[in-house]
């Protein structure tokens, strides 16, 4: 497997990276760990290409399951085995494996609308693109690669064995080991003197000992500070040495040069004086050649991170702009049929955030860890609902890891599947420690926590605001006691579902309302119905005026919500991730539900 | 690495010019000189007269010696091949007129930092500073008093190198009436701002000139040639011989640092060090570490006349002999040394050598220097004697050899040591200067030059520090010596039953000499303690020691118990396991002297295991515990005979 500085390569010029490069050197990241995928086919998911499916889902079945596993070393072609065992084969991805991405997925806390889309019988290759760069950036691939391509803590490997000084040559060191071993046994002949005598001559002894012992270290102490001196006397002597060598090797190149050369100017250069070490390794070209191909290797080490880095924007930016192709789609498929496909505008968005967080610091990684924690416990509960029927197309498993894999897979599942009411055919009764305890009020088990439900309320109303088909999750739905006040149509009281889907329905209606009330007057005043028209019309204005007001509630109300919502994750970014995370501000779960 | 030398005074500059003429003699001589040459010496090119300038300063505050050195150094240049540099001289127009203070207080700060600006350029002209060599006289007023107040100066520009001093002390017949003061002031200040400081004396080395060398009326110069011979032998490069026992070095690689170029010298180095010694640093880390043993002399064999250098035979065994019979000794000449016994001492450093008491003198450490063909070889182990050296001293003798020819001589030996031998002449001087003192004389001139009455009390001081610390060497060094050759000579002696007379006559050797060490001394507070026999001659106790077989038993420990505050002795031969012969005696101090204890018998017994017998009493007497320390116990009693003993712990009484 290769590196991350094998995989950086070298190519660390200053230039502006094209999209290409970026999606290579992710394909790159990839394969290092045993995924086959090529730039292509991820060019192609972009445009939604079929043909890019099976391959966009085998690459995120085994990113998965090599996160799952650890990331261990070399374990592409068991990845591609266990893949072949449940029930994939070749680049395909069998029904097992798509059970086990999705529980995967939804256990890291996939958004679930991606995760609803990837479970359906048919994703788009755009869907799985997204859903491969969240998780690329959930599971930190990038930075990955950064910390692989990172320098050694310690540069001494990477730095020539050569000695720092002149003290340390051999000579000077089997001086040193000479003298130390006299001091040795100095020392040991003064202890054997010591200890033949007692009481009073053995406190003088040692007295004694002590003083010509500090004797000897002052003198010694002096003569090392006058070799000192001199040998900074040496060096510099040694440096006017080499200047003049240089100088003189120059003199005699410009002697070779033909007379337009020696005309110009050489380059004046401000020369630092020498270090000793400089100067010790200008005596020695192996070790000056040793020493620069460490530096060479070092600094390839910076450039690949920086490289690395720099991919990282630009892929998750290129993977952020799928969600222009989405927009487009989206508005051809809501001018066809209501602008059903507004569920991935979330997706694209987190694909997008995600750069953020694989460029840089910890604090990004920690306000995306944090959203994503705090989000996860809404999403996959809905997320699990949504696949648990798949679990009833798993069958035997081949080995004895699959099985034990598929063993978690499916006791997950079903304990999920029971939490959420759901059944499984075939399968075994549902842990009652599972989600929600066993509980017989599938609504019960499935309500959000309180801390959410603001949340819920603002995501609803985005969606609406979007056009999308509100999912008839219970949970979505508003606590009647935290709702605004609606202002009453006809005096008498309106559950609070209705409420809020009269809410979400005058608020999509608007736009069409307002045309109708712009041409209302021209028309009705053109139909010259006068006295119906003007009571026509100030029904109309009073209409409009009501809409305007629920319009701007409903605006405060999402306002309020983000802002709340924006607190609590910033609340619990900072309880799990410290200082550091409170400040992250890219947070891929949140900005993929709306919150960011 | 390169040495400064500071020629200061008279004396001074008289004596640098010999001392660099001893080291461009053998140091120079060399295509490619190395060691002393690059220390004391830096080359001047070929252009002039004399290759080699010496690392030198010459200052006095007259020009007169000063201009006579330089002009002697260049007309021989061209035979000796070197010369002073150029502007490295500083001299006044009028002298110190012999006032240590005028020299010191007045000519001091005026020249302070003309002397250092030349020092200055001296030090920058050398790659590598290892330190300062003052040569000084302490009699005068130049070297003395401005000699001291150098090197103070040096002390506090230049902190990385080390300072050593050679001070010329002078006749005590008096060259200077007031040399007492210049002397005593002298030794008290550099005790304080130098590494080292080695004694040369004058009336040694007149002595030298005329018994050693047959020169009937020496002169300066003949003085200053013996001092610098010896001088040289110590300072020219040498490289350090492995400790005794410690395995030699591995070999130097050829070109590698340290690896001597001379094919001669290579042999030698094979058992040496690869780097040769710093001539100062090492010379004052290993001679003079200790704060209170600053003071060294040197001593240098052989010392031949002039013409007899061809028809001389060397041999290291006789010539090492002769040197270490001068250290311990105390003589500087061989010439009416005191031989005593022969020694007979072999090769292993503790062998048995000359009786303790002969060690008249004693060091704190000492530096061998062996020059000359095989002195990498030579046996200098009798120089590692502990008998010789402080008891506390650990690794007191530190031996140098070059296989290079020193002064001509094919073998020649330097033993520098922090000795006893100052002991004396500085005392009297200090007795001299106490009488002067007490007089007032001369004191006027002192203080007219800002010497306070105080700073002369403090020379007087530091003076009496030093001579203490030296003669305590004596008997520490003493004791401990005797003490270890008591315990090996009764080692196997069966308590005294079957002492060997070699045995008894070393015993009775080290008792003397712990008498000495003990003379004077309070020991009978000491003795009370319950002490076990090592050795005696005692007959009644040897007696039964040896014929207690004859009763059936056989002997066991011997013990003697003092409690003198209880006022009660026993003494107790245990017949194991049960039996013990035991007489009770009371006990008490007798006489004025602090030692003799007088006893009266008052009970004895002889215990067996079913009964005891009672026995009379019989007798009264007194014993004298001559030495006593922490371990040992030595008495002599009324009828002569000699007890040593084993402490075994507080006073523990047998029943």
């Amino acid at each position: 497997m290769a590196t991350g500085a094998q995989i950086a390569g070298n190519g660390a010029e200053s230039r502006n990276l094209g999209a290409r490069e970026s999606i290579e050197y992710f394909c790159r990241i990839l394969d290092s760990y045993g995924i086959d995928l090529s730039a292509e086919t991820l060019r192609q998911a972009k445009f939604d290409g079929a043909a890019a499916r099976g391959p966009l889902l085998v690459a995120l079945h085994d990113l998965s399951l090599l996160r799952a596993l650890g990331w261990p070393r070399r374990a592409g072609a068991g990845v591609a085995q266990l893949r072949a065992r449940l029930g994939g084969g070749g680049a395909a991805l069998g029904a097992e494996g798509r059970v086990l991405l999705l529980h995967l997925l939804a256990s890291w806390g996939c958004p679930p609308r991606l995760l609803a889309h990837l479970a359906t019988p048919h994703p788009s290759s755009r869907a799985a693109l997204l859903a491969l760069a969240w998780l690329s950036a959930d599971c930190r691939l990038f930075e990955r690669a950064l910390a692989a391509a990172r320098p050694p803590d310690d540069p001494s490997p990477l730095l020539p064995p050569q000695e720092q000084d002149g003290f340390a040559s051999p000579a000077a060191r089997a001086a040193s080991a000479a003298a130390a071993e006299a001091a040795s046994a100095r020392a040991g002949r003064a202890a054997a003197l010591r200890g033949g005598l007692t009481g009073w001559g053995r406190a003088e002894a040692a007295a004694q000992h002590a003083l010509a012992a500090a004797g000897v270290l002052r003198v010694r102490s002096k003569l090392l500070g006058a070799l000192a001196d001199g040998r900074e006397q040496l060096l510099a002597a040694l440096i006017e040495v080499l200047a003049r060598q240089q100088q003189q090797q120059q003199q005699q190149l410009l002697q070779h040069q033909s007379p337009q050369q020696q005309q110009q100017p050489p380059p004046r250069r401000q020369r630092a004086p020498l270090s000793p070490l400089e100067a010790q390794l200008a005596l020695s070209p192996k070790l000056l050649q040793q020493h620069e191909s460490a530096l060479a290797s070092a600094c390839a080490a910076l450039q690949a991170q920086s490289e690395c880095a720099r991919h990282a924007h630009v892929f998750f930016a290129w993977a952020g702009s799928a969600l222009g192709e989405e927009r487009g789609a989206r508005s051809n498929a809501a001018a066809a049929a209501g602008g059903a496909a507004a569920w991935l505008v979330g997706p694209t968005q987190a694909a997008a955030g995600g750069g953020g967080a694989a460029q840089g610091s910890g604090r990004a990684r920690g306000g995306g860890g944090g959203g994503g924690e705090a989000c996860a416990e809404a999403a996959a509960a809905v997320t699990l609902a949504e696949v648990a029927p798949l679990a009833a197309q798993l069958h035997g498993p081949c080995s004895a890891t699959a099985e034990r894999v598929l063993l978690r897979v499916r006791g997950q599942l079903r304990a999920a599947a029971a939490a959420a009411g759901a059944s499984i055919p075939g399968g075994a009764p549902a842990d009652p420690r599972g989600a929600g305890g066993g509980s017989a009020d599938p609504a019960a088990a499935w309500r959000l926590p309180d801390r959410l439900q603001p949340f819920a309320e603002a995501a609803a109303a985005a969606l609406g605001e979007a056009g999308a088909r509100v999912l008839p999750e219970p949970s979505l739905g508003a606590p009647a006691q935290e709702r605004p006040p609606a202002a009453p149509q006809d005096g008498g009281p309106a559950s609070a579902a209705e409420e809020a889907a009269a809410a979400a329905a005058a608020w999509r209606r608007m736009p069409a309302s307002s045309a109708a009330v712009a041409g209302g007057p021209r028309c009705g005043g053109g139909s010259g119905s006068g006295g119906a028209g003007a009571v026509a019309v100030v029904e109309v204005e009073a209409e409009v005026a009501r809409l305007r007001g629920l319009a701007l509630s409903a605006a405060r109300r999402l306002a309020r919500a983000r802002a709340a919502n924006k607190q609590l994750l910033s609340a619990a970014a900072a309880r799990l991730f410290g200082a550091g995370g409170a400040g992250g501000g890219a947070c891929a779960g949140c900005i993929l539900l709306g919150g960011g | 690495m390169s040495v400064v030398t500071l020629q200061i005074g008279q004396c001074g500059n008289q004596l640098g010019c010999s001392l660099f003429d001893a080291l461009a003699a053998d140091a120079l001589a060399a295509a490619a000189p190395d060691g002393a040459g690059a220390a004391f010496f830096r080359d001047r090119g070929a252009g002039g007269r004399a290759r080699w300038a010496a690392r030198s300063v010459l200052i006095d505050m007259e020009p007169k010696v000063v201009d006579a050195a330089i002009a002697r150094a260049r007309g021989a240049a061209a035979a000796s091949g070197w010369a002073y540099g150029a502007g490295r001289s500083l001299s006044g127009h009028s002298g110190s007129g012999n006032n240590w203070a005028l020299g010191h207080h007045h000519f001091g700060p005026k020249v302070r930092d003309d002397a250092l600006d030349l020092v200055r350029r001296e030090v920058e002209a050398a790659d590598w500073l290892e330190g300062f060599l003052l040569l000084q006289s302490v009699a005068g007023g130049t070297g003395a008093g401005l000699g001291t107040y150098l090197a103070e100066a040096l002390a506090d520009e230049f902190r990385e190198g080390a300072l050593f001093n050679v001070c010329v002390w002078p006749y005590e017949g008096g060259e200077v009436a007031v040399q007492p003061y210049n002397a005593l002031l002298t030794l008290s200040h550099l005790a304080d701002v130098s590494d080292g400081v080695l004694l040369l004396q004058n009336e040694v080395l007149h002595a030298t000139c005329t018994k050693s060398m047959g020169i009937a009326r020496p002169g300066f110069q003949d003085l200053n040639g013996v001092a610098a011979r010896a001088l040289a032998g110590a300072l020219l490069p040498a490289y350090a011989r492995p400790a005794e026992g410690a395995p030699p070095p591995p070999p130097p690689r050829p070109g590698q640092r340290g690896a001597p170029a001379a094919p001669a010298a290579a042999a030698a180095a094979r058992q040496l060090g690869r780097v040769p010694l710093h001539p100062l640093g090492d010379l004052a880390a290993h001679l003079t570490p200790h704060p209170r043993f600053r003071l060294a002399s040197v001593r240098h064999v052989p010392t031949l006349a002039p013409g007899t250098l061809d028809f001389t035979t060397f041999a290291w065994p006789p010539l090492l002999r002769r040197l270490r019979q001068m250290a311990i000794t105390g003589s500087f000449l061989e010439e009416g040394m005191e031989w005593g016994p022969r020694s007979t001492a072999a090769a292993a450093p503790h062998a048995p050598g000359p009786p303790a008491h002969r060690y008249r003198n004693r060091a704190a450490s000492s530096a061998l220097f062996l020059r000359g063909s095989g002195a990498a070889e030579a046996d200098a182990a009798e120089f590692a004697d502990p008998r010789w050296h402080a008891a506390w001293a650990g690794d007191p003798l530190l031996v140098a050899a070059s296989g290079a020819r020193a002064g001509g001589c094919q073998m020649a030996a330097t033993l520098l040591a922090t000795d006893q031998a100052a002991v004396a002449p500085l005392a009297r001087m200090r007795d001299a200067g106490y009488r002067m003192a007490g007089a007032r004389a001369f004191l006027h001139q002192y203080e007219a030059h800002g010497l306070e009455e105080g700073a002369l009390l403090a020379a007087f001081a530091g003076v009496e520090d030093a001579l203490a610390a030296y003669a305590g060497l004596a008997a520490t060094a003493g004791a401990a010596a005797a003490v270890a050759s008591l315990l090996e000579a009764a080692r196997g002696t069966e308590r005294g039953v079957s002492t060997s007379p070699e045995a008894r006559a070393k015993i009775m050797a080290a008792v003397e000499e712990l008498k000495r060490a003990g003379a004077g001394k309070r020991t009978v507070e000491d003795a009370s303690a319950t002490w076990r026999l090592l050795w005696t001659t005692e007959k009644e106790t040897l007696w039964i020691v040896k014929n207690a077989g004859l009763f059936g038993t056989k002997a066991g420990e011997v013990y003697q118990v003092i409690d003198v505050p209880a006022g009660r002795l026993q003494n107790v031969i245990e017949f194991p396991p049960d039996g013990a012969f035991i007489v009770d005696s009371s006990v008490y101090e007798e006489g004025a002297g602090g030692q003799r204890l007088g006893f009266k018998f008052g009970a004895a017994k002889v215990k067996l295991p079913k009964r005891d017998f009672g026995l009379p009493p019989f007798g009264q007497g007194w014993f004298d515990t001559v030495y006593v320390d922490d371990r040992l116990r030595v008495a002599q009693d009324i009828r002569g005979d000699t007890l040593v003993v084993e402490r075994d712990g507080p006073p523990r009484i047998f029943s």
